[in-house]
């Protein structure tokens, strides 16, 4: 397992490098220069040069590049636009001259509000994804099942940006059945904060509940039929039992993948439902970077959405290794 | 499998046979826009409701009940301008249909290339495959594509031009291909790997026929099913991430027709008009609902294990 | 609608207008009734004429007159969607941040606002300032008892420090009139040359400091509107020992009624009550909330939902960036509880004008040709018809003093292709290509771009319309001296009261294209222009220049659109909003929460 485990992180941090050295070239080719909108509209071409500088733009990419890595292992000095110098502790993410601060710290003030879109959609995701997966391999070919599988044909192919603003405006603004979409803090006001991410997470979870479901089902019935699941039922274990106990453990390795990618995707910021909710998420920070041209923001949230994939998607791997041994010495 | 049964196993689906026809109206609609554009004797660009009174408002909303709905505009005009919905809506899903379908041809291109070569090759290919499909796989795609727009239009269209339509269709489908290939790619990496194994390869290897005669005449034959299966699930997901971006603000721009475009105007003037947004958001739904149901279909048909 | 406003943005009119229409007239006609109902609308007359009033050293004293009905207490919610691009005071230079940073910083003069009116008056001074030697010094006294956050007294040194800093580079996005003035230059660029602000240069010598609470200014030239200038935001103080560089324009210092307690960039703005101003100071500011709570990020749509409905925190939400969304008019106007919410008024001496880059489109032909197709109508009717102001004429707004109704070249709102092509026709080449560029910040800018292409496919002329990032299109339009578009559209205004900052800040052909956004340029009106800067007399000057507008506008340097008007909206429970006739946003100075 130890062997595994070390192969699994050193493959995770080849993926980072390489996922941070493309976000650095593809966005540093990117439109308009960052000094110019560090220096303003009113920036004569040597105050550009001196913000150039400061902000080390005159070097090369490949040494910004590794500028940039160092900082994230052991933190850097940044010079601002007028040279004051700006320590950035590791893990240093780049420091944004639009949002005045490191990009680690605009990320963290905005984490709370992503994982917590992230955690509600999930339980949405699990109760509504495996939950109607699990019913209709129960209930295989009666009303129950095509009653289940209808529904969640509906939530794959239903976009966030027409039901979400759909039932925001339904069930929000006309009628007022949901409060409005807004992010309290959890440790403050829990009951609030549920409230008021309620239809976030119903949107985002019924969405992205139509894979899991099918896969769910497809699982359980494969599993159903294999020799062990058989096995014991022969021996007298009873239905429900048998299929808690042996059927969803074998069915669940490739569930479990999905859910670590998923999780990781929506911890890396659910951008869409952002928008459409105006939650001031990563998401949010990560298109507000985007249409302000705030690069270091930008390579910032990308690394971090990265991250919590690789992480995540490493996480599943060892949960499926846990499950199911052929995996480990495969 | 031969073909026979496949169509025979499609056809006894009838919802596979239902969705056919859905899709298969869609793309009718679409290839003959201009025609029922000119019989409709509307056009997708023109300012009917500026140019004409009594349609909209001083404030840009349609008189009409039911967003101007009327025999001259069937599906009512789009409040602002006052565009006919009805063009708008076909010449969009044209737009949706022409970029989904590119992107499709050239993911089942790169994938089957890729995904074949790899699963036939060394072990040492593989690994690098593996590598490069972890890194795209964990790559915010949706942010790249947000940012990508800007930068292309910036290094290869002057200040002062248009940014050609052409343009604009070839920088998506080359996105949405540059991510779309990997899940292909993986799927029949391990369907190749499989069938080298199987007898018929073993016996083609034994009898000296080439690699290339093996990849050609015995595996690329026994790949379509899946490609097929991946494609048709592909082509909604990849209208509806378009109509997301477009949604975004960095899709086609004005005045391409588009359906994101109409859903994201539809969401702001959602409260006087709702009209304006069960057009396309309801064509979109049942669009990709189609799609998927055929994609479904397809798999059943020509997987006869999948339990049902 | 352009936000950034590079020259002019601020303090418009001499002082003083009209009440403010919240309309109770009933309602417009319906979307979805047929019938061409009398529109009476919501919708705020543009342009008020103002008269102007310098208050007294009576006037100044402290506290500001009570407004009837208000209380004191409660949480204010500003929600907007986007969050300020500067606080530096330094930095800070448009209506509605001048607006709302009275909450925390104060200025050497500021306008009182009763019952609608503006009156200049001292605010950290004593009076609106004294001059002597023909305009040539002029002194300041701070008044007693007035505190920084952490109790220690504002001195004059301080006021100094901060009129300094915009000397310094990164700051030229403020207002361009200290520097000139105190250098005896002609612009910003030649001022700097003698002194590069305090970092660089030390002690600037024309500001003299003789004890804590005199400033005295010595100007080479004379100038007639310090008091005016004493007004901005770059006029506020700022301590040596609190200056944090960049940091600073994300929280400064505060001297006024409350203080910064904490600012996430994009997400929120908490500000609270600083224990240490003392109302007998201000006769500006009432500081009846505890709380303001700023949050950013919320589309205005769903923020106008929540507002009318009274959702969440919408009963005691106001805007004062966001506008009422277009989308919303009718419902609005159909119902009578959420008119009342709406906060209308002219939006200062705003303008909304096609601008032409007169470097790029040089024959007046083809400028009087595009003045004649410009569809006034259709544009207006996408950004909200009548609720986005009245059709404009003139240059400048009828908010600005002295201002005289001209119409040189009259045209039917829809424009008149027919005319259009005459004067294409007698232009000495042809012009077959004109590119418009659009900050894209909201779906109308788009839909505008698409009105003015379909006018000018009209008379033959490809539009080609390109929709920038508004930081991108701020610095292809201002940035540099060869912008590749010929057209935009900018909402402006003149810096205050009286018409000196419009022609001469503006149209001057020396100016950078920051200032002379069309690069107009006339020798015959620079030799006027620098005739009239002569002039001593402020009342003189004022009707020369208002005479020189129309010879500018003979040449159609810009196609006049819009004097604009703003409606935004507030909850139920938010009492005493009302647009503040100078920087044409609710005065969040003057807000209280109601009893509920």
């Amino acid at each position: 397992m130890t062997r595994y485990l070390i192969k699994r992180v050193a493959q995770a941090v080849a993926v980072l490098l390489a996922i941070s050295a493309t976000a650095f070239g593809l966005f540093y080719a990117a439109p308009s220069d960052p000094a110019l909108i560090a220096c303003g509209p009113k920036c004569t071409s040597a105050q550009l040069a001196a913000v150039r500088t400061s902000m080390g733009l005159d070097q090369p990419i490949v040494s910004q590049f590794t500028d940039y890595v160092g900082g994230i292992v052991t933190g850097r000095t940044i010079a601002d636009v007028d040279g004051t110098p700006i320590p950035c502790p590791a893990p240093c993410l780049g420091y944004s001259y639009s949002l005045h601060q490191p990009v680690l710290a605009a990320i963290e003030d905005r984490l709370p509000v992503t994982v917590s879109i992230a955690v509600g959609a999930l339980a949405v995701i699990l109760v509504l994804g495996v939950g109607s997966g699990l019913a209709a391999a129960l209930r295989r070919g009666r009303a129950t099942d095509r009653l289940l599988s209808g529904f969640n044909l509906l939530g794959a192919s239903v976009q966030i940006y027409f039901l979400g603003y759909v039932l925001q405006l339904l069930l929000v603004y006309s009628t007022g059945l949901f409060a409005p979409p807004r992010y309290v803090p959890f440790t403050t006001q829990p009951a609030q904060w549920a409230l008021g991410l309620l239809l976030p997470w119903l949107v985002l979870g019924f969405v992205n509940a139509a894979v899991y479901a099918r896969l769910t089902r497809s699982q359980m019935l494969e599993t159903m039929h294999h020799g062990y699941v058989r096995t014991a039922r022969a021996k007298g274990l009873g239905t429900l039992r048998t299929h808690l106990k042996y059927t969803a453990r074998g069915a669940a390795g490739p569930l479990v993948q999905l859910l670590g990618l998923e999780v990781g995707a929506l911890l890396g910021g659910a951008f869409i439902t952002e928008t459409v909710f105006g939650l001031g998420g990563v998401g949010k920070l990560a298109v507000d970077a985007v249409n302000g041209n705030d690069l270091p923001t930008v390579v910032g949230t990308v690394l971090l959405a990265a991250f919590f994939v690789v992480v995540f998607v490493a996480v599943a791997d060892l949960v499926v290794a846990w499950l199911d041994p052929r995996v480990r010495f495969a | 499998m031969a073909a026979v049964s496949v169509a025979h196993a499609f056809r006894r689906d009838r919802f596979g046979i239902v969705s056919l026809g859905v899709v298969g109206f869609f793309l009718l609609l679409s290839a003959a826009a201009p025609l029922v554009a000119a019989l409709y004797g509307k056009n997708p660009t023109e300012h009917y409701g500026q140019n004409e009174t009594g349609l909209l408002s001083p404030e840009g909303l349609p008189l009409l009940p039911n967003g101007g709905v009327s025999a001259q505009h069937w599906f009512g005009i789009e409040p602002g301008l006052g565009r006919d919905v009805l063009t708008q809506l076909l010449y969009g899903m044209r737009t949706s249909l022409l970029i989904a379908l590119a992107s499709a041809a050239v993911v089942a291109v790169i994938g089957v290339v890729v995904g074949v070569t790899v699963g036939y090759l060394s072990a040492l290919v593989d690994r690098a495959f593996t590598f490069v499909c972890n890194v795209l796989l964990a790559f915010p795609a949706l942010l790249f594509l947000i940012t990508l727009g800007p930068v292309i239009q910036t290094r290869f269209v002057g200040p002062g031009e248009d940014e050609p339509a052409w343009m604009q269709f070839a920088v998506l489908i080359l996105v949405f291909s540059a991510f779309g290939w990997v899940p292909l790619a993986m799927v029949l990496r391990t369907v190749v790997r499989s069938l080298r194994e199987r007898e018929f390869v073993e016996a083609a290897r034994a009898l000296g026929a080439s690699r290339r005669h093996i990849v050609f005449r015995e595996l690329l034959p026994n790949v379509w099913a899946p490609v097929l299966v991946h494609l048709t699930l592909a082509v909604p997901a990849m209208v509806t991430t378009e109509a997301a971006l477009s949604f975004l603000g960095v899709g086609i721009n004005e005045p391409i027709p588009d359906w994101g475009r109409m859903i994201s105007r539809g969401s702001d003037v959602f409260y006087d008009d709702p009209t304006y947004m069960v057009f396309p958001g309801a064509s979109l739904l049942v669009f990709v609902l189609a799609f998927n149901l055929l994609g479904d279909a397809v798999r059943d048909a020509l997987d006869p294990h999948t339990v049902r | 609608m352009p936000v950034f406003t590079p020259r002019a943005t601020a303090v418009p009119a001499l002082a003083t207008a009209a009440a403010l229409l919240l309309c109770s007239c009933s309602a417009g006609a319906g979307a979805n009734t047929g019938a061409d109902k009398a529109r009476n609308s919501t919708a705020a007359k543009s342009g008020q004429r103002l008269t102007a009033t310098l208050g007294t050293a009576k006037d100044s004293q402290g506290p500001a007159p009570e407004i009837p009905g208000a209380r004191k207490g409660g949480t204010v919610n500003v929600a907007n969607e986007a969050d300020f691009p500067h606080l530096d005071p330094q930095k800070i230079y448009a209506g509605e941040r001048y607006s709302t940073s009275l909450l925390w910083g104060r200025q050497l003069t500021q306008y009182q606002i009763i019952h609608g009116r503006p009156r200049l008056v001292g605010d950290l001074s004593t009076d609106t300032g004294t001059s002597s030697d023909g305009g040539r010094t002029w002194t300041y006294h701070l008044k007693n008892g007035i505190a920084w956050e952490d109790g220690k007294p504002v001195t004059a040194q301080q006021v100094k420090y901060g009129i300094e800093r915009t000397f310094a580079p990164g700051f030229e996005v403020g207002p361009t009139y200290w520097q000139p003035w105190l250098t005896g230059t002609k612009d910003l660029t030649e001022a700097v040359k003698k002194y590069g602000g305090p970092k660089k240069d030390g002690d600037l010598e024309a500001i003299e400091t003789p004890d804590d609470r005199t400033i005295v200014f010595h100007f080479p030239q004379p100038q007639s509107d310090v008091p005016y200038m004493a007004s901005q935001s770059s006029s506020s103080p700022v301590r040596k020992d609190k200056d944090t560089g960049t940091g600073y324009d994300v929280k400064p210092f505060a001297t006024g009624p409350y203080k910064i307690v904490e600012h996430k960039l994009n997400k929120s703005l908490t500000l609270e009550r600083n224990p240490y101003w003392k109302p007998e100071t201000d006769s500006i500011r009432h500081a009846y909330p505890d709380r303001f709570e700023f949050t950013f990020g919320k589309a205005a749509l769903n923020t106008a939902q929540e507002v009318f409905n009274g959702q969440g925190t919408g009963a005691t939400t106001l805007t004062t960036k966001d506008k009422l969304p277009p989308e919303l008019i009718s419902t609005v106007e159909r119902d009578p509880a959420k008119r009342k919410l709406v906060v209308s008024g002219s939006q200062g001496a705003y303008t909304q004008d096609l601008y032409i880059r007169n470097d790029r489109v040089t024959d007046p032909e083809v400028r009087k040709a595009i003045h004649y197709l410009f569809p006034r109508e259709q544009a207006r009717q996408v950004l909200g018809g009548r609720y986005a102001g009245d059709f404009a004429t003139t240059l400048s707004s009828p908010a600005v003093v002295g201002w005289k109704k001209y119409d040189l070249y009259p045209v039917a709102p829809t424009g008149d292709i027919a005319k259009a092509k005459e004067h294409l026709a007698k232009a000495k080449t042809k012009v077959t290509k004109l590119t418009y560029a659009y900050p894209t910040e909201s779906p109308q800018d788009d839909q505008v771009a698409q009105v003015l292409a379909d006018a000018f496919a009209k008379a033959g002329i490809k539009l080609v319309v390109k929709g920038l990032q508004p930081g991108a299109f701020n610095d292809q339009i201002f940035g540099g001296e060869d912008s590749p578009y010929d057209l935009f559209l900018s909402t402006n205004s003149v810096d205050w009261p009286t018409p000196s900052t419009l022609l001469p800040l503006g149209y001057e052909s020396h100016l950078d294209a920051v200032s002379n956004n069309t690069r107009y340029s006339n020798p015959q009106v620079d030799k006027e222009l620098s005739r009239i800067a002569k002039i001593g007399d402020a009342q003189k000057k004022a009707e020369e220049l208002i005479g020189l507008e129309e010879t500018v506008m003979k040449d159609v340097p810009l196609v006049p659109f819009l004097y604009k008007s703003i409606s935004q909206f507030r909850g139920e429970k938010i009492g005493g909003a009302a647009t503040h006739p100078i920087y044409g946003v609710p005065a969040l100075a003057n807000v209280y929460v109601k009893n509920s």
